[in-house]
């Protein structure tokens, strides 16, 4: 009797565990961790920090190499610093770009789209044609109209360089309207660059189609003319400047600042000293880090790359120098051009606390000839844009400075495309780091 | 005093053996087996004596013995006779055959005992002896070498430092590969957690070392699925099934157990010592800062003896030029290590009456490393008992309490790994100072403004004496294991079971980065605590019927519930007040994180057994599971979450047909076919949340959220998917056991075959499409394995025996394909990956530009800086494969009377070994390989304007060396990858019984033992001992060493006592 109650007791309760199966399983798998949506102001912050920090990190150091304005002295960087580099090494900036920057503004962008919040949407096609730019100055071909879809297309195709320098013209010209729109019921906040302020990111759209039509000038020469029309109504000021403020803690500070905290394996190129001492630029002593082999070992002393150091990502000294140079290949008067050079320099050196200075140094004959040519904007925008990845563009474009191949070989002209999206998407074109972007007809 | 000596006599007298002498004559007989056959080799002794003697072919023997005392006759395979000397003078005896030798009976899947003849699948078993004999502190580590087919890894020598097992090759390609670990009825976790990224950080524990190996009574590995598929999903990796010791009834026994063991370095890495610290052939001291060993070569170097922070002996010139100065010579970097120390003591009293039984032991485990202060204590209280209430209840219960805390040195790529600065330190440098005891004089490291006294100024990477002081991290853990349950006899034919077992535990861990460590010189503290639980649940109903006289059927039914929750609370604390206080309420920035992960299955499982005629055996087994990590948390449905594998062995006894003969004792062929299913590798692969946002560059720490007060997530890069089926693996597996000469040889050979398809794994997906990877059904894994182990008493004398026992195994994994387009799938260890076609877990990076012959081709354009090199590859490609070809164990007893020596010598042939340690370090220049700077010599290969063969003298120099980007820190691997294979003497152990020649009354055992680990160690491998994986246990990248701390090489004394 005993026997039995038991045995049926057993099957009872394995029969109700198999009922109860599913209250047991259910929800267990729901991910208690991360939120499944997220305000458009939680991904804005992310997106810009990104794109700022991948601007201010490789992009920088990498081009100073190219440059000059820099050298790699210790470890990886050594190798680099003589152009030995391999596909893997650019995966991050790649993988920063695709995914940390442009799909999670796409999202941003999406969501607030269908929820009528024009700012947001405005301000992530700004940032977007940013990076489309940056992308595509350093790779030429990228994929953009296949990209961006997950696991439905996992080989996109690569769009032409031509075809994304149009979508840049066209995502900013929309953002202008969206920006000019109303807010939809929500006002942008976790804004670093601008605080929400969309005045100036409209400005910022002509800023990034001025530079987009420079970039392009060799291609056509009336894209000097629409880059003098986008200057026009971008910055009035280096106070409009689009840039991006890191922190004083350490786990908010700047790129290079941390990159000198963890590796320091980097430090001032002596080309470029040269260069600056040749014209007694004072801005010398606070590029140089006082003349230590590695920037590693003067981390808080040297004053440029400070712990909170605001990375520039378009600014008006670099518009300054963009028009002197538009107004020379469209034939601009010689006023007109020593104008913005000035402009550009005065800029620069008080954007460093060097205004006391720019009256001695501008008198210099060498600083100021005669006849401003080529020659002196591009060494002076050279100057001012110290480890400022649009140095690389501009050099390529212009090929001013005259500069020694660090390998004894050639300089690089543009970026390996990263192993990951070699070998994981066969419609990648081959490149080596000598071919040259679709632009570069120099 | 008199009273002293008086018991130091009474002790010697009841020692003493007295020994009566009679009158001695010579006995002779023939010894028969059961057919009656003449029984040759039989060993007869004389009970009580040291006499023995051996029957000759035809079975005859002679013995010299006295009336009253007794002759006792053993023979492999026959029972024991003892024969008392009366006034006879001949004695034939016949010998039985013992069905109990064949009968050995191992632990098969949910703990039911089987006879190893009747299992179809292959299970190997290590009993106590060996366990003891390992001398390994965890119960893992003992069975390395021990059973074909089981490859353990340790991580390394330190202290604490975990190992990982895998069973016959790996079944997934990212999800865990490590064998499940079931004690007493009740799975058992065996994770590692990572605080840190796997290649950095410390190397931690695995959490099976909580399990003390003296409370092992045996360990059973069932290789096959065919064992597991009762197990559930992870089974599927093979299982480990250990057994306690339990009470017997009878007289209460007492163990103690005492063993004391020291532990040096067995190999250090090759430097140069010829080059002093600077820079192109020029001395730059500390104070400069200079990374590089490139200063000038030491033939001519004086320290001139100048008051120098830096050197006690001065700074270094070149030359004597007054002729009094003192000759230059490297420092030893090396010294900084000591010997290591390991006791272990544990206490176990066990006993039982009618119906009880009861074991209880308290061991304590301390481990001092070879690095000053790394050092890890084991404590575990270990309870169990059973009690038969009535004819047909019983219950039982085990429980073990394990408190670990360890002190942990920095190690891997880390500013502050310990391997890092020591071997980075050029030969001219000191981290000690001068002095001996420098780990605890703090003015070795540090000056007295608290800056660091390192080689490059204060800057570069921590001296290792300040890494020992101001960086450590220190963890504990508390643990409970236990398991209650019953048992039912309804009938002979229906049996009820249960157990009802948990797993809990906290691992409460502190990493400390004192203000001033080049890691972060604000200083740093992290909180990293972890919560671990689960529960293990079992109901089984099972029994057997003999349906005839030859045919026997068993069956099981029964179910498993099971439940795991883990968290994890991270607090970082960063800019720290006060220097040397290491506690998180020192810092003024602090970021949290706390992470749940929650798994549930319910399985539902049966097994039939056939037995027929003690010839033939069947087992099948099927189970149906429910898996909470396929579940769609938007639409929950229970088929989604379900898989269903079968089973089928066969095991034919032949010898039961072909019958028994002086040759063939015993003959087995085994056949079994099974699958196995598995969910996703972790909780919630079906679904896209979003993540707290984490910027990066790859070279820097970066950025994590929130920013400045501001809150920012990203989506989750790895994109989940809510179609998730679960993934099998079917595996077939045929075997031969043997046992030949009377049982005196028996061997075991077997082949396995095993495919794991529709893996889950998170897929990596070019970024272009906007994620990193996502989790697909993808990819497939192809094991081919075989195993033979050999058994031979070779000589088995009376008082001399040898036997050998040899394990081999050569197994290796395909990875068949990965995903559509998916060409590499990268584990870990910085260059280890799985690529398509290849052994898993390739070694993959760069490599040298080469032509389409394979010929290496060399730049020859004498403008370039790289003229007469190698050129770089830009797509990098597999350059090594750390899958060994085969490894070999030869396990060798010899017995002379009380007195035995067994060593086991590990053979591992191939199987190669990324030395990142050298790769950095030849760009450093402390590397022994960039001795030769300054010579020239012609790189092999063809130029690379026309194809000729090369003729270039190349300048080996420094430029080479640390710039050419083919080199130190470079992008090419390829010649930085190295053999690992190795022969070493893995234990040596030599005890005595000292039971007999004592003869107390008091003592039923005692013995004292000496052992070895690693004593001999000969590999071609120039770095630390290969047996070394940085990336830890619960990785599946192996074959990486970048500046892994060493292994060990250990002798020690125990002593086992019983009453």
């Amino acid at each position: 009797m005993k026997k039995n109650i038991l045995f049926k007791g057993f099957l009872l309760s394995l029969l109700s565990l198999s009922l109860s199966c599913e209250d047991f399983l259910e929800d267990t798998n729901e991910n208690p961790n991360d939120p499944v949506s997220v305000s458009p102001s939680a991904l804005l912050t992310p997106a810009e920090l990104t794109l700022a920090y991948t601007y201010g990190a490789n992009f920088s150091r990498w081009s100073g190499f190219f440059v000059q304005h820099v050298e790699g002295v210790a470890r990886q960087q050594a190798g680099f610093n003589s152009y030995n580099f391999a596909g893997s090494n650019f995966d991050t900036d790649w993988s920063n770009l695709y995914v940390d920057v442009l799909e999670n503004l796409n999202i941003m962008i999406e969501n607030s789209a269908e929820n009528g919040y024009n700012h947001y949407v405005g301000i992530g096609q700004t940032l977007k044609a940013y990076t489309l730019m940056l992308m595509t100055d350093y790779w030429n071909s990228i994929p953009y109209t296949e990209a961006f879809t997950g696991v439905e297309i996992l080989q996109p195709a690569f769009d032409s360089q031509a075809s994304i320098y149009t979508e840049i013209h066209s995502l900013l010209a929309s953002a202008r309207s969206n920006l000019s729109a109303g807010d939809g019921g929500l006002s942008i906040s976790g804004d670093v660059i601008y605080s929400g302020d969309t005045s100036l990111w409209i400005k910022g759209t002509h800023a990034i189609d001025a530079r987009a039509y420079l970039h392009q000038g060799l291609l056509n020469n009336s894209n000097y003319t629409a880059a003098l029309n986008s200057i026009n109504s971008a910055f009035d000021s280096s106070a409009e400047d689009m840039t991006f403020q890191f922190g004083t803690g350490a786990t908010t500070a700047a790129p290079w600042y941390q990159f000198n905290r963890d590796r320091g394996d980097i430090g001032f190129n002596t080309t470029f000293g040269e260069a600056l001492a040749a014209y007694s630029d004072p801005r010398l002593d606070i590029y140089d880090g006082d003349g230590s082999s590695l920037f590693g070992d003067v981390l808080d002393e040297h004053e440029f790359f400070v712990i909170n150091q605001a990375v520039e990502l378009t600014t008006y000294t670099e518009l300054m120098f963009a028009k002197a140079e538009a107004l020379i290949a469209t034939g601009g008067s010689q006023a007109a051009i020593s104008e913005a050079y000035l402009a550009g320099i005065e800029s620069s050196f008080s954007s460093l606390g060097l205004e006391a200075e720019y009256d001695t140094y501008i008198a210099q004959a060498s600083v100021t000839p005669a006849t401003i040519t080529l020659e002196e904007v591009m060494t002076q925008k050279w100057f001012a844009l110290y480890a400022n990845p649009e140095s690389f563009t501009d050099w390529r474009r212009t090929g001013i400075p005259e500069l020694e191949p660090n390998n004894g070989v050639a300089i690089p002209t543009r970026w390996l495309y990263p192993q990951t999206e070699v070998e994981l998407n066969t419609n990648t074109p081959t490149a080596t780091l000598t071919d040259k972007v679709d632009w570069d007809t120099n | 005093m008199k009273t002293h000596s008086n018991v130091i006599l009474t002790l010697f007298l009841a020692f003493v053996v007295h020994v009566a002498v009679a009158q001695e004559k010579t006995i002779s007989g023939t010894v028969t087996d059961q057919a009656g056959l003449p029984l040759p080799g039989v060993n007869i002794v004389v009970l009580g004596t040291t006499s023995g003697s051996q029957t000759d072919f035809d079975g005859n023997y002679s013995i010299k013995a006295s009336e009253g005392q007794t002759l006792l006759f053993t023979y492999i395979g026959q029972k024991d006779v003892r024969q008392n000397i009366g006034s006879d003078t001949t004695y034939n005896v016949q010998m039985e055959d013992d069905a109990q030798a064949l009968q050995e009976v191992v632990v098969t899947a949910l703990g039911v005992q089987k006879e190893t003849r009747a299992v179809g699948y292959a299970v190997q078993s290590v009993g106590a002896e060996t366990i003891s004999q390992s001398n390994a502190t965890d119960a893992l580590s003992a069975l390395t070498g021990q059973a074909a087919g089981v490859q353990i890894t340790s991580a390394s020598g330190s202290a604490g430092a975990g190992s990982r097992i895998v069973i016959r090759g790996q079944t997934s390609l990212s999800g865990n590969n490590q064998a499940l670990m079931i004690v007493d009825g009740v799975r058992v976790n065996n994770d590692q957690f990572a605080s840190e990224d796997r290649v950095a950080g410390v190397a931690g524990s695995n959490r099976g070392m909580d399990i003390n190996p003296a409370d092992i009574e045996s360990i059973n590995v069932l290789k096959g699925a065919g064992a597991a598929a009762l197990y559930g999903v992870e089974g599927g990796n093979g299982v480990i099934v250990i057994t306690t010791k339990k009470g017997k009834a009878g007289k209460m026994k007492v163990n103690i157990r005492s063993n004391i063991t020291f532990a040096d370095v067995n190999k250090y890495p090759e430097l140069q010592t010829t080059f002093v610290q600077g820079l192109n052939g020029v001395w730059a001291g500390p104070e400069t800062g200079t990374f590089g060993s490139w200063g000038p070569s030491s033939e001519n170097l004086y320290w001139d003896g100048s008051d120098y922070a830096y050197d006690k002996n001065g700074r270094i010139v070149e030359g004597n030029l007054t002729g009094n100065l003192k000759k230059y010579e490297p420092y030893d970097v090396f010294e900084v290590f000591k010997t290591g120390v390991t006791t272990e003591n544990s206490l176990s009293i066990s006993g039982g009456g009618e119906n009880t039984t009861f074991r209880m032991s308290y061991s304590k485990m301390t481990e001092k490393g070879v690095i000053p202060k790394n050092d890890f204590t084991r404590n575990t209280l270990n309870f169990s008992g059973s009690a038969q209430i009535n004819e047909r209840f019983s219950v039982n219960l085990s429980g073990t309490y394990t408190n670990s805390d360890a002190y942990r040195i920095q190690q891997g790529s880390n500013i502050s790994g310990f391997m890092l600065g020591l071997l980075r330190t050029p030969p001219s440098f000191d981290n000690s100072n001068g002095f001996d005891n420098a780990v605890d004089e703090v003015s070795a490291y540090e000056f007295e403004d608290g800056s660091q006294r390192n080689y490059r100024g204060g800057g570069g990477y921590d001296n290792p004496y300040w890494i020992i002081n101001n960086a450590p991290r220190t963890d504990e853990v508390n643990r409970f294991v236990g398991s209650v349950g019953f048992n039912y006899k309804f009938t002979d034919w229906l049996n009820l079971a249960g157990n009802i077992g948990v797993d809990a535990y906290s691992d409460d861990r502190v990493q400390f980065f004192d203000i001033g460590s080049r890691t972060n010189v604000a200083g740093t503290i992290i909180l990293d605590n972890y919560n671990y639980r689960h529960t293990d649940n079992y109901f089984n109903l099972n029994g057997n019927v003999d349906l005839s006289d030859k045919l026997n059927f068993g069956y099981l039914i029964g179910t498993n519930i099971y439940s795991e929750r883990v968290t994890e609370t991270y607090v970082q604390g960063d800019e720290l007040g006060i220097k040397g206080f290491n506690n998180i309420t020192n810092a003024s920035s602090i970021q949290s994180d706390y992470d749940i992960s929650r798994e549930k299955n319910i399985g539902f499982y049966g097994q039939l057994d056939f037995e027929y005629d003690r010839t033939l055996y069947l087992t099948l087994t099927a189970r149906q599971d429910y898996l909470s990590t396929l579940e769609d948390p938007n639409d929950f449905k229970l088929d989604n979450l379900s898989l269903f594998y079968p089973s089928a062995s066969l095991g034919f006894v032949f010898s039961e047909v072909t019958g028994t003969s002086d040759f063939l004792s015993f003959g087995k062929l085994r056949a079994s076919w099974a699958q196995v299913g598995a969910g996703a590798p972790s909780a919630y692969a079906t679904s896209t949340a979003y993540e707290v946002a984490d910027i990066g560059d790859g070279w820097t720490t970066g950025i994590t959220f929130p920013f400045d007060g501001m809150a920012g997530f990203q989506i989750n890069d790895d994109l989940g998917n809510n179609e998730l089926k679960p993934s099998t693996v079917t595996s077939e597996e045929i075997g031969l056991d043997l046992r030949l000469f009377r049982n005196r040889l028996s061997l075991d050979f077997a082949y396995y075959h095993r495919l794991a398809e529709d893996q889950i794994l998170a897929v990596p997906i070019a970024n272009s499409t906007g994620f990193n990877s996502s989790f697909l059904n993808s990819g497939e894994l192809e094991t081919n394995g075989y195993e033979a182990t050999l058994n031979a008493k070779i000589i088995d004398g009376p008082n001399f025996k040898y036997n050998l026992g040899i394990n081999f195994d050569k197994s290796e994994t395909i990875v068949n394909t990965l995903a559509e387009g998916v060409e590499s799938q990268y584990l870990g260890g910085f260059v280890i990956s799985n690529i398509p076609g290849e052994r898993f877990g390739q070694i993959y990076g760069g490599a040298f530009l080469r032509d389409d012959d394979g010929n290496v081709i060399i730049d020859d354009n004498p403008e370039s800086l790289n003229y007469g090199y190698q050129i770089a590859d830009p797509q990098q490609r597999i350059v090594g494969d750390p899958t060994p070809d085969f490894t070999l164990g030869f396990n060798n007893t010899f017995t002379y009377k009380d007195l035995t020596l067994n060593f086991l010598l590990e053979w591992k042939e191939g199987g190669d070994m990324w030395n990142g340690t050298d790769w950095a370090l030849t760009w450093v220049g402390t590397a022994k390989i960039t001795e030769d700077r300054g010579s020239t010599r012609i790189i092999e290969g063809v130029k690379q304007s026309d194809g000729s063969v090369n003729d270039i003298p190349a300048e080996i120099n420094e430029y080479f060396y640390r710039s050419s980007g083919l080199n130190g820190f470079g992008n090419v691997d390829e010649h930085f990858v190295q053999d690992a294979s190795w022969v070493r003497l893995r234990t040596l152990n030599l005890s005595y019984d000292l039971t007999n020649t004592i003869k107390s009354e008091f003592f039923d055992n005692i013995s004292v033992t000496f052992t070895g680990n690693n004593l001999f160690l000969s590999t071609p491998y120039t770095g630390v001992d290969p047996e070394s994986s940085l990336t830890g246990a619960a990785s599946n990248a192996q074959g990486v060493d970048y500046f892994n701390n060493p292994g060990t090489k250990s002798y020690g004394f125990g002593i086992n006592l019983t009453f």
